[in-house]
């Protein structure tokens, strides 16, 4: 959950880029962001996040049943970008948008943006709306490229912030030795108990959710799998560069343009001309 | 799109201006 993130970590994003997401999701997946190639300050734009799986998979839920899978991200954006109002979105954004509620990080980062979990089959592709700054009045913002960095999520992870394993993971027998009975709990859930070679009897407990691959009576080393692996999600960060663009540099570059074109147009008249003294032989 | 459009549209343009200048200046016969 965001919110685990937001409660341990001052800021998402490590010093070697790694997205603290990807702490407790630990399988990898792709994710892709679409942003515009540049935008002029003071203006609404999307940032476009696709979270692509499979739609028809099921993950294992906390009580040890199959249900769908939720999605999540975090949009770390430059400084000085933030949310879109909801008065300045148009209408046609605002469709895309649908029902999703984004947060701000934490209330001195209002330029990392995260939402969820929300449901993946709706929201497999989510739709930001981004106000860039303007540097006239925002003196933090500059006329810069800069760099996005996304970080999805689909599906619920497998280690709790205290350390602890969820039920979506796979889990391994603490000991070597010999599985002499399996008990198989009421709401699901085993309890594995291992006769060590040294005669001590060690027991394991698996929650509801992964499947045993194991059986009673058999050898089993210190580590090895107890259980199949049931996740199904998976984390995934992308990055994505946007130019903050100033309007007068667009138009100076057309002037600039135009210029170029005149004089070209202006030397090919001036070679017409000298031809025509040329033929007229009058060398001067 | 609009890369294309701005594109299409300054390449017209300036075909425009020179053949303007060409007949314009052909008929004051100054080239």
């Amino acid at each position: 959950y965001p919110i685990f993130a937001q409660q341990a970590y001052e800021d998402p994003r490590e010093a070697t880029g790694r997205i603290v997401c990807a702490n407790c999701h630990l399988a990898k997946k792709p994710v892709d962001i679409e942003v515009p190639q540049s935008v002029l300050p003071d203006t609404v734009f999307e940032a476009v996040v696709k979270i692509p799986y499979d739609m028809q998979i099921k993950q294992v839920l906390a009580n040890g049943k199959k249900g769908a899978l939720n999605v999540g991200a975090v949009l770390i954006l430059p400084k000085g970008f933030e949310l879109a109002p909801a008065d300045r979105i148009p209408p046609e954004m605002k469709e895309k948008i649908g029902n999703l509620y984004f947060q701000p990080y934490s209330s001195d980062k209002k330029n990392i943006l995260v939402i969820g979990p929300v449901p993946g089959k709706k929201y497999s592709e989510m739709v930001f709306p981004i106000l860039s700054p303007d540097p006239a009045v925002n003196k933090e913002a500059n006329f810069l490229k800069y760099p996005i960095y996304l970080g999805a999520n689909r599906g619920r992870g497998q280690i709790y912030p205290d350390g602890s394993k969820s039920n979506n993971t796979v889990y391994n027998a603490s000991a070597a030795g010999t599985v002499s009975k399996i008990f198989r709990k009421e709401k699901g859930g085993y309890e594995i108990t291992i006769d060590t070679q040294d005669g001590r009897q060690i027991v394991d407990i698996v929650p509801a959710g992964p499947e045993l691959i194991i059986s009673e009576g058999e050898l089993i080393k210190a580590d090895q799998p107890l259980t199949n692996n049931p996740n199904v999600g998976g984390f995934g960060q992308g990055d994505a560069e946007i130019v903050l663009q100033d309007p007068l540099r667009v138009q100076s570059l057309l002037v600039f343009f135009v210029s170029v074109t005149l004089a070209q147009i202006f030397l090919v008249l001036k070679k017409k001309q000298f031809e025509k003294v040329q033929l007229a032989e009058m060398n001067f | 799109m609009l890369t294309i459009i701005s594109y299409f549209g300054f390449l017209f343009g300036a075909l425009t201006l020179a053949l303007i200048l060409f007949i314009g200046l052909n008929k004051i016969q100054l080239i």
